[in-house]
């Protein structure tokens, strides 16, 4: 048995697990012992949270109805994102699992409509919410529904709820944002508009990461979504949000902040199918060329692109003579055909580069 | 106000990548050093271990007595100014200055003197209440200069503070930041990749190369003695002339010659050499500035009198910059001469070169041959 330390399952597609002490958790696995019953409970990453004498949760559990069976176990899913498991061998098993869920669904939910307005604003932008918990939401937070809102995802390297709770103090008059900690790396912003311009969000972000990285000194990145009209529509500004963190940190390594909005090459680069984005990348990363682009003429070529495709700016950042630099392009043009000092083949080459950074880290 | 002591830092990366390797050097008290160094040569890695935001993966860091390797940033006791000078939007000025202070619960009073203070130096005390989007580049410049300044650190680390101002207000700001050091004295560690800027500000510079330092002297010592043909080159502008030549002794002296060419060396020069390279193929070094077209200088000059072919005049107003080709070999050379200078492109003539400026480098090790 694992108590007090409860992972819940609010998986947020890779960015880790919520981690929180939950007395109601605690109590609700009490319950399910006092049954005496060999009651499995996982989360729904698969993780055993609590396991008597279940087997390891099957990795594809495929509900048909309300339960799943696969080898003698019986699979049911609460609402709360937790997957309990009774053997079917247990007589009236479906009814006792029944009963299970009922548990789960008093003890659990009523714990979560006491979490507060942070449970609530986290619901709102990782599951939404209904009418009613919008208007919960509303009075509680002091945002008008139907105000334009926009998203910030921050991802720390050190401790979330410091980072959370320094955001808070430095929201004082921003206009209401609200910021709640979503896992132990990951701090969300919902940020009325309200006359407020997206590049000032975007300032904000940045002048926060700095203070961020001198007060805690932590690593620190963060994705802005899009402003959206009304609360109802928050999700879909935290989901930009981040896509924008996750984007941005595979192809823009040297940035901290990354706005949606500007990640527009980067968002086609992300839906562009994994083979047929390694057939094209290896079109010009391959072995006939690998000895050309090495290391060096790699960087050779990204601070040329960097320097806009200026000669004499990139040789002077290089610390290269103009026609060292010269030469270089020459033998990248005579190895792959393409001359990087005209902008058609140089955007050639800079997507097709880009495509095998994605292949590396997505 | 404190020393800062780096002792055999290396940086090594997961993938096996070393950054920096065994960076050794003792930063006096109120002294204002610059790293300075091409792209990728590990001096912003090596201040960012220093401000704790990058591991340090072997060797000690020490601020005063303080071994700090495993400190945090922010009991660090410095303050950071990066090429990003992003400002909260929705705070005035003294707030921006103040918040970092508020944070770390610091009394109103206390805050509100060094606020005040700061901006004094500064010279932005009519800035206090507006807010970053009604200031200009300089000025927000100035406010994260501000930021940094009231938390009163012992050590200031700023990252190419300047990279984003447009070349005039660099110019500008560099003489601020200079006078700045001068008031507060207080330590500087300033990261550039300008060797104009590394010039003109360090007290000390350190020149860096793919993780390694090559030389930490004064500017001054780094122009006229450089330790190696990679210093010799990054610093000055233009940079130093390079020419293969062949060191021979005849009976009046040493030469040095190089394609149909000759420039007698000075005996003061020979006693200086670290070893016997007579017969032997060395770099020859000479700055655009001790190339002289002047007839005066010429006549003077018959031991160091070359012919040159001119590829191109270039017209700087003040001066006069000439692109020549050498008689008998491949090398180019740039000379900076006066801007009454008659040469024009095309023209074949004759130039002097100033021999007791000349430096002489070992072509395999491309250390310098010569002693100080």
């Amino acid at each position: 048995m694992r108590r007090g330390s409860f992972f819940a399952a609010a998986h947020f597609n890779g960015f880790g697990v919520r981690k929180m002490q939950n007395q109601a958790f605690n109590r609700f696995l009490s319950e399910l012992e006092g049954t005496r019953l060999p009651f499995g409970v996982y989360a729904l990453s698969g993780e055993a949270l609590h396991q008597k004498d279940a087997e390891d949760l099957p990795p594809a559990l495929r509900f048909d109805g309300e339960f799943a069976r696969i080898k003698g176990n019986l699979y049911a899913k609460t609402g709360d994102g937790l997957i309990l498991a009774l053997p079917e061998r247990v007589p009236i098993a479906e009814a006792m699992l029944r009963l299970a869920l009922a548990l789960a669904h008093s003890l659990l939910g009523a714990q979560s409509e006491h979490d507060g307005k942070e449970d609530l604003l986290r619901q709102l932008l990782t599951k939404g919410l209904n009418a009613a918990g919008l208007d919960l939401l509303a009075a509680e937070t002091g945002i008008d529904p139907q105000a334009e809102c926009c998203t910030v995802l921050f991802q720390v390297s050190g401790d979330a709820d410091a980072v959370a709770q320094a955001l808070r103090e430095t929201l004082g008059g921003t206009g209401g944002g609200r910021a709640t900690c979503l896992g132990p790396d990951l701090v969300a912003l919902l940020h009325p508009m309200s006359g407020m311009r997206q590049a000032e969000l975007l300032e904000f972000a940045e002048a926060f990461a700095l203070t961020a990285q001198e007060e805690a000194g932590s690593s620190f990145w963060a994705g802005i979504g899009e402003p959206r009209q009304g609360l109802a529509q928050a999700r879909l500004s935290f989901d930009e949000a981040r896509s924008a963190l996750e984007l941005g940190r595979v192809f823009r390594p040297q940035q901290s902040v990354f706005c949606y909005r500007n990640l527009l090459i980067e968002r086609f680069m992300g839906e562009i199918p994994a083979a047929v984005a390694k057939r094209y990348h290896e079109l010009l990363f391959n072995r006939r060329n690998s000895r050309v682009l090495n290391e060096e003429m790699m960087k050779t070529i990204t601070t040329f692109f960097d320097c806009h495709l200026n000669i004499s700016e990139s040789a002077r950042q290089l610390y290269i003579h103009r026609n060292t630099l010269v030469y270089r392009l020459d033998k990248v043009q005579a190895s792959t055909g393409l001359d990087l000092r005209t902008f058609d083949n140089a955007i050639i080459f800079k997507l097709l580069f880009m495509l095998g950074k994605r292949e590396e880290t997505m | 106000m404190a020393s800062v002591s780096l002792q055999h830092i290396y940086k090594v990366y997961a993938g096996g990548v070393t950054a920096v390797s065994d960076f050794t050097l003792e930063i006096e008290d109120k002294e204002f050093v610059v790293l300075v160094g091409p792209s990728g040569c590990g001096k912003s890695t090596t201040l960012r271990m220093v401000a704790g935001l990058e591991e340090i993966s072997d060797g000690q860091l020490y601020i005063g007595d303080k071994l700090v390797n495993d400190v945090a940033p922010k009991d660090r006791d410095i303050a950071m100014v990066f090429q990003n000078y992003a400002l909260y939007p929705h705070m005035t000025v003294y707030d921006n200055m103040a918040f970092g202070l508020k944070l770390r619960k610091t009394p109103k009073a206390e805050i509100d003197r060094r606020v005040k203070e700061a901006a004094k130096i500064l010279d932005i005390e009519h800035l206090l209440t507006r807010k970053p989007k009604a200031l200009s580049g300089g000025q927000r410049q100035r406010v994260a200069l501000g930021r940094a300044i009231v938390r009163e650190p012992k050590v200031f680390l700023m990252d190419e503070p300047l990279s984003n101002l447009d070349a005039k207000l660099r110019v500008q700001m560099r003489a601020e930041i200079t006078k700045l050091h001068q008031k507060l004295q207080t330590t500087f560690i300033y990261v550039t990749h300008d060797q104009t800027e590394a010039m003109t500000m360090g007290s000390r510079i350190v020149v860096m190369r793919d993780g390694f330092v090559q030389q930490v002297d004064t500017p001054q010592n780094l122009y006229d003695f450089p330790t190696n043909l990679f210093v010799a080159g990054f610093i000055g502008t233009p940079q130093m002339n390079f020419i293969d030549a062949t060191l021979e002794r005849r009976g009046d002296g040493v030469w040095a010659l190089f394609g149909e060419n000759q420039v007698k060396v000075p005996d003061g020069k020979i006693q200086k050499f670290k070893g016997d390279y007579m017969g032997k193929t060395v770099k020859l070094g000479v700055r655009p500035e001790d190339i002289h077209d002047e007839q005066l200088f010429i006549q003077n000059s018959p031991d160091s009198t070359v012919s040159m072919d001119v590829d191109l005049v270039e017209l700087m107003g003040s001066e006069t910059y000439l692109y020549l080709r050498t008689t008998g070999t491949d090398a180019m050379l740039t000379a900076r001469v006066d801007a009454r200078s008659v040469s024009r492109t095309g023209d074949k003539i004759k130039v002097a070169f100033d021999a007791n400026h000349l430096h002489f480098f070992d072509i395999d090790t491309e250390e310098t041959i010569l002693d100080r």
